[in-house]
C-alpha cells in the first residue's frame, strides 16, 4: 500500500492506495504520526478512494488512529468509502466509531 | 598509499590445516608432494591409485569408504596412467550423499597433453581442477590457501544453516504442541444429533476463527462463531480466551446478553488493544421455540427453509467484541421463532473473500447460490465444495469458517423424552430458596446460572438433568412473566410476537422500578409429594418484598 499525505487548511489528508492489510502497518502508522505531528494540523481524513481491499488488521489500524486522534483531541474521519471498503466497514459497524464522509 | 593485499599471505579467517585424501602411486614426485602438504600443516590420508583391496573390494569402493571414514576437505587424485579407474572412483565419490561440496583436484599429464574428450570425461565424473606435472608447489600452496578461506566461509554458513535448522525444528515442535493444546482447549465435540456441522480451514497453521458449541443446563444450544483480527498464531491466541469464557458461561446457563458483555470484557481485559474479535452468538431454545442471534462484525447469518428460500437474515448490527466498553454495547440479541424446517448458515469473512487464481472473490451471491440450490441434507457439503472449487488449490488468504445449524434436528433432539428419575429422588428432601433482590437489578439478572448453581449444591444429579432444570427455569420465567409482570403468552403467537413480547417484558420491568417497587422476593419451594405421586413438586413465587427493616 502507498500513502500520500496532503496538507490543506489544517487538514491532513492520508490518501491510501492499494491493499490495506496487515503488511501496511508500519507505513500507515508512520504516515498518521507524521500527519498529527505536522504543525497546524487540526484534523485527519483518511481517503479510501484508491483502496482495493481492507482486512481486519486494517480495521485495527484505523482504531489505533482513532485513539491517537482522541488523545490529541483532533477528529479523524474516513472519506470516499465505496465498494468492498464500504462493505467491510459496514459489516464491522465502523460507522458507529468514525465519521464516514 | 596503503599496502596491497596479495591474498597469498596467511589469513586468520582461513582454515589452516585441511584434511586431504591423496590418492596416487608411491613414486618420488607424488611422495614429495605429500611431504610438502604435510609441511604446510595439512593432515593427509593416502591411498594407492587403481589398486583393489586385498579382500577383493574394487578400487572405487575402497576410495568411497576412505572418504566416508575420514570426511576430507579435499581430494587430490594423481591420475597417472590409470585415468579410467580414477574417473570411476571420482564418479563414485560424487554419487555419495554429502551436503558439502568437496573439491577433487587431479594431477596428471599437462592439460595440453590431454584430449578434449579425456578432460571432458574427468570433469563429467566430477573433477574440479587439473594440475600439470611436475606440480608447482607455489601454485598448489596458493590454491590451498584460497580453498582454506573458502572452506572457513562455508563452515560459517553451514553453522548458521544448522542453527536455522535447529531453530526451525524447535519452532515446528512448539507449533505442534501449541496446536495440540488449542485443539484440546477449544475442541468442537462431534455432534451425534446432527444439529451442527462446522468446517474451519486455517489460512496458515493456526486459525484465528473458532467455533464453540455448548449446551446450557436447560437444554438450549449456544454457538459462538468468532473471528479474531488477522490470522495465524496471534489471531488464534486472541480467540482462545473468548472461546473458553463462552464455554464456561454457556455451560452455567448464562443467556446471550450476559455472554456478549462478558466476552467483550474478557477481550478488553486480556488482549492487547485493538485485538478485536468479530463474533456471532446463537441460542437455539427448542423448549421455548425460539432462536436468538447476536452478530457483531461477522457476515450476515442466513436461515433457509426446506425449499431453499431465505427466511431470515441476521446482518451484523454491532461492533465486533473488544472495541468499546461493555456498557456501550447493545448486548440484546435478535429473537425469532424457531422454524422446524430452517437451517442457519454462519460463516466468517474469509469464506466470501477467498480469492481464486484470477483474484476474484468467492462472494456472498455464490455462497448463497450453493446453499439454496442444494437439498437440505446436502447443503453443508454443497457450500463447502463450491468454495473448494472456487479456490482450486489456491490458499485462501484468510481463515475460513462455515457452520450449518439444523433447527429441525434440534427440535427432534429436544422431543426425545428424558428420564425424570432425579426429580423423584429429590422428593426425599424438602428445601426452600428465598432470594431478595432489587427490582432494578432483576431486569439485568440472568437467573439461570443462579438456579443451576443452587441446584448443583442441593443435588448434583438434578443439576445435570436437562429436563428437570428446564422445568425449573420455565417455572421461574412463568412466575416472572405471567405472574409478576402479567404478560400475556398469546403475544408470542403473533407475527413477530417474540420480539414484541421481549420488548414488553423489558418495558414492564422498567415500569416496576418506575412505579416505586424496591425489592422483590423470589422463593422456590420444593415440596415432597405423597408416595406414588410421581416425584417432587416445585413452586416458584415472585412478589414484592416487604420494605426492609
Amino acid at each position: 500500500m502507498n500513502v500520500n499525505v496532503n496538507h490543506q487548511n489544517g487538514q491532513a489528508r492520508l490518501e491510501l492506495r492499494g491493499r490495506f492489510d496487515f503488511t501496511s502497518h508500519r507505513e500507515f502508522k508512520q504516515a498518521y504520526e507524521a500527519a498529527f505531528a505536522a504543525s497546524g494540523v487540526a484534523e485527519v481524513v483518511v481517503d479510501m478512494r484508491d483502496v482495493d481491499y481492507l482486512d481486519s488488521s486494517a480495521l485495527g489500524m484505523l482504531l489505533l488512529l482513532r485513539d491517537k486522534g482522541k488523545s490529541l483531541a483532533k477528529p479523524v474521519s474516513l472519506s470516499n468509502c465505496a465498494g468492498t471498503v464500504r462493505d467491510v466497514l459496514r459489516v464491522a459497524n465502523f460507522d458507529k466509531l468514525f465519521n464516514l464522509q | 598509499m596503503g599496502a596491497v593485499e596479495t591474498g597469498l599471505g596467511p589469513d586468520p579467517a582461513a582454515l589452516a590445516g585441511l584434511k586431504i585424501l591423496a590418492i596416487g602411486d608411491a613414486e618420488p614426485q607424488f611422495l614429495s608432494l605429500c611431504a610438502h602438504l604435510r609441511g604446510l600443516g595439512h593432515e593427509l590420508v593416502c591411498a594407492p591409485h587403481g589398486v583393489d583391496a586385498p579382500d577383493g573390494t574394487a578400487f572405487a569402493s575402497v576410495i568411497v569408504s576412505l572418504y566416508a571414514r575420514h570426511r576430507p576437505d579435499l581430494v587430490i587424485f594423481d591420475l597417472g596412467q590409470a585415468a579410467a579407474a580414477g574417473h570411476a572412483a571420482i564418479a563414485a565419490l560424487r554419487r555419495m550423499d554429502d551436503v558439502r561440496w568437496v573439491p577433487v583436484w587431479c594431477l596428471g599429464l599437462h592439460p595440453a597433453g590431454l584430449s578434449e574428450a579425456e578432460l571432458a570425461a574427468a570433469v563429467g565424473a566430477g573433477a574440479d581442477a587439473f594440475f600439470p606435472r611436475p606440480v608447482s608447489h607455489v601454485m598448489l600452496t596458493a590454491r590451498l590457501a584460497h580453498l582454506g578461506r573458502y572452506l572457513a566461509r562455508q563452515r560459517q554458513f553451514s553453522t548458521r544453516d544448522r542453527e536455522l535448522q535447529a531453530y526451525y525444528e524447535a519452532a515446528e515442535e512448539e507449533i505442534r504442541a501449541a496446536r495440540g493444546i488449542m485443539d484440546k482447549l477449544l475442541r468442537l465435540q462431534p455432534d451425534p444429533s446432527g444439529v451442527l456441522r462446522a468446517w474451519i480451514a486455517p489460512a496458515v497453521k493456526f486459525s484465528g476463527d473458532t467455533v464453540v458449541a455448548e449446551r446450557s443446563p436447560d437444554g438450549s444450544l449456544k454457538i459462538l462463531v468468532a473471528d479474531g483480527v488477522g490470522h495465524g498464531l496471534a489471531a488464534a491466541l486472541n480467540v482462545l480466551p473468548v472461546g473458553r469464557a463462552f464455554q464456561s458461561m454457556a455451560q452455567k446457563g448464562f443467556g446471550l446478553p450476559a455472554l456478549v458483555s462478558e466476552l467483550n470484557h474478557v477481550i478488553r481485559r486480556d488482549l492487547p488493544s485493538h485485538r478485536f474479535v468479530a463474533a456471532t452468538l446463537v441460542n437455539i431454545d427448542a423448549g421455548e421455540g425460539l432462536i436468538e442471534v447476536w452478530n457483531g462484525g461477522n457476515p450476515t447469518c442466513v436461515a433457509v427453509d426446506s425449499l431453499g428460500g431465505v427466511v431470515e437474515v441476521w446482518p451484523s448490527q454491532h461492533l465486533p467484541l473488544g472495541i468499546v466498553d461493555s456498557s456501550e454495547l447493545d448486548a440484546q440479541p435478535e429473537r425469532r421463532s424457531l422454524r422446524p424446517d430452517a437451517q442457519l448458515l454462519l460463516y466468517s469473512d474469509g469464506a466470501i473473500e477467498a480469492l481464486d487464481a484470477h483474484g476474484a472473490a468467492f462472494g456472498e451471491p455464490a455462497l448463497l447460490r450453493a446453499l439454496t440450490g442444494a437439498a437440505p441434507a446436502e447443503r453443508f457439503e454443497a457450500v463447502k465444495m463450491a468454495l473448494v472449487d472456487h479456490l482450486a488449490g489456491q490458499p485462501a488468504g484468510d481463515d475460513v469458517t462455515l457452520v450449518l445449524l439444523d433447527c429441525g434436528a434440534e427440535i427432534r433432539r429436544r422431543a426425545v423424552p428424558r428420564p425424570a428419575a432425579a426429580m423423584a429422588a429429590l422428593g426425599e428432601s424438602q428445601w426452600q430458596l428465598d432470594l431478595r433482590i432489587g427490582a432494578a437489578r432483576l431486569a439485568c439478572l440472568d437467573m439461570a446460572p443462579i438456579l443451576q448453581e443452587f441446584l448443583g449444591r442441593v443435588d448434583p444429579q438434578w443439576a445435570r438433568d436437562e429436563a428437570a432444570f428446564a422445568a425449573l427455569y420455565t417455572a421461574y420465567n412463568e412466575a416472572l412473566e405471567y405472574g409478576l409482570l402479567d404478560l400475556d403468552p398469546r403475544i408470542k403467537e403473533q407475527p413477530d410476537g417474540l420480539t414484541i413480547y421481549a420488548r414488553e417484558r423489558e418495558l414492564r420491568l422498567q415500569d416496576l422500578v418506575a412505579g416505586g417497587v424496591q425489592d422483590l422476593c423470589i422463593s422456590v419451594d420444593c415440596l415432597e409429594q405423597a408416595p406414588g405421586a410421581g416425584g417432587a413438586q416445585l413452586r416458584i413465587r415472585i412478589e414484592e418484598a416487604a420494605p426492609a427493616g
